[in-house]
């Protein structure tokens, strides 16, 4: 977007209205992301603080080429994987699922009850991390396979694959809950 | 079991996963990256590039500033050129101080550009009322309306209708966001810093058309030089008869080869916005977001 560029190049130039405007404007999709992949309020913050600090240590050699919003969220879902390859771990913050679901309900989420919304919270937090990765970049994110694929270094079907198996995961644990 | 479509349009259309970032965090985050921001600036000024920093203010800064405050100034409908020469009714030299003098202004804006999913072109638009103190939008996808949003500086109040979701919320607008609420007015409706940067942007005046059954005059300016895009485009269409913009379309590619335009129409002029009259109405059957 046009407004994009503009507030860019004036932070470039060391506007510090234009660089809090981009963080209001991409806090909550990039909050969002974070705590979806990581599933830890405290790390999401980390992840979308560092993310920022990045940005505007490189803005001056930074080249915008797609959507500024595409942008960040790419450079979210990276330090969110490298902050999980760094733990070794394949599924993280399993045991904090209290502490990382906030009371918060944005109008949509209301349109389903607190309990469907904390099991779907759940078992996407159980998902294997490079299907949940897909599934929360393309659903949320709303990043194609193909811009997902790209960022990523992996073949669009690798990624196709993953968020197939993400989903039919993602039913299993769901029915499984319901089954109890 | 449920199908699987059943958990894609929950999270995607529902947005169930998304959350709000607290005030706390907010400042947090923001603190730092901006301490960052002024660090890097200083260090800049201070030793690496004098001489390039006190050249840039003296010339082609004024330039590029200048052509980010018009084009910003399209973008949010306050257009204003002078010092364009005109054989018939547009006196443009007025037109600035039209604008400046109305006391509140009503709009409508639609756009595309880059390549993110999230964008609603070609299906949405949004309606602006704007005057120093208030401002709404209304969003529309569809010809339906699904978002409101209301800030009131004076009152510092804030009010968010999802009318998708028969959900709203009322809350305070903090000190911060009030503030820079503020100073995002001021610059875009400054308009001796309008003035100044038309004179720098190279410009030509357009043939009298009839847009909408109006009279109008236009000017247009594809003077890119310093602007973040390789080519661009802006046309500013005043009526003749009232001397107020009517039509602002602006059209640029960036380095990506990614065409962004932005149409902004329907424009109403000198009307007096009471925060009363534009504050939204909440229906009675639209519950209260905790």
């Amino acid at each position: 977007m046009i407004e994009d560029k503009i507030l860019l190049w004036k932070m470039k130039h060391g506007s510090s209205d234009a660089l809090s405007r981009i963080y209001e404007k991409y806090k909550s999709d990039l909050f969002s992301l974070a705590n979806s992949l990581l599933h830890d309020l405290n790390a999401a913050e980390d992840v979308v603080h560092d993310v920022f600090v990045s940005f505007v240590k490189s803005a001056d050699e930074f080249q915008l080429t797609g959507s500024l919003k595409g942008y960040l969220l790419t450079c979210v879902a990276n330090l969110s994987r490298d902050r999980v390859r760094a733990r070794k771990r394949s599924s993280i913050g399993m045991n904090k699922t209290d502490t990382a679901i906030p009371d918060y309900k944005t109008p949509s989420q209301a349109l389903i009850s607190a309990e469907e919304l904390h099991c779907l919270r759940e078992a996407i937090a159980k998902i294997p991390y490079e299907q949940r990765e897909v599934v929360i970049l393309h659903l949320q994110g709303r990043r194609t396979f193909r811009q997902i694929a790209e960022s990523q270094g992996i073949a669009v079907g690798t990624i196709q694959s993953r968020y197939r198996y993400g989903l039919e995961k993602l039913r299993s644990l769901l029915d499984g809950e319901v089954e109890k | 079991m449920k199908p699987i479509d059943s958990f894609e349009k929950l999270i995607r259309d529902l947005h169930v996963l998304d959350i709000n970032t607290s005030a706390e965090m907010d400042q947090r985050i923001l603190h730092e990256t901006l301490k960052v921001q002024k660090e890097l600036k200083q260090t800049k000024l201070a030793g690496t590039q004098p001489d390039i920093w006190r050249k840039i203010m003296k010339s082609s800064i004024t330039k590029l500033a200048a052509a980010a405050v018009i084009i910003t100034a399209i973008t949010l409908g306050l257009f204003e050129f002078i010092g364009t020469g005109s054989s018939s009714g547009v006196v443009w030299a007025e037109v600035a101080q039209k604008v400046e003098a109305s006391p509140g202004v009503i709009w409508r804006a639609r756009g595309t550009g880059s390549r993110d999913p999230n964008d609603d072109w070609p299906n949405a638009y949004k309606i602006t009322w704007r005057s120093p103190t208030v401002t709404r939008t209304d969003r529309y996808r569809d010809g339906q309306i699904y978002r409101t949003l209301y800030f009131n500086l004076e009152a510092r109040t804030e009010r968010w209708v999802a009318h998708d979701a028969s959900k709203y919320v009322k809350k305070a607008l903090s000190e911060e966001l009030v503030r820079r609420m503020r100073a995002d007015k001021d610059r875009w409706t400054d308009p001796q810093s309008l003035v100044n940067c038309c004179l720098a942007l190279k410009h030509h005046a357009l043939d009298q058309k009839m847009i909408d059954g109006v009279l109008c005059e236009g000017i247009e300016t594809t003077d890119s030089s310093g602007l973040p895009f390789k080519s661009f485009t802006a046309r500013g269409w005043v009526s003749v008869e009232t001397g107020y913009p009517v039509l602002v379309e602006v059209e640029a590619v960036d380095d990506g080869g990614i065409c962004h335009t932005t149409t902004l129409d329907q424009f109403q002029w000198n009307v007096d916005l009471l925060p009363e009259d534009v504050e939204p109405e909440i229906p009675a059957d639209y519950e209260p977001l905790e």
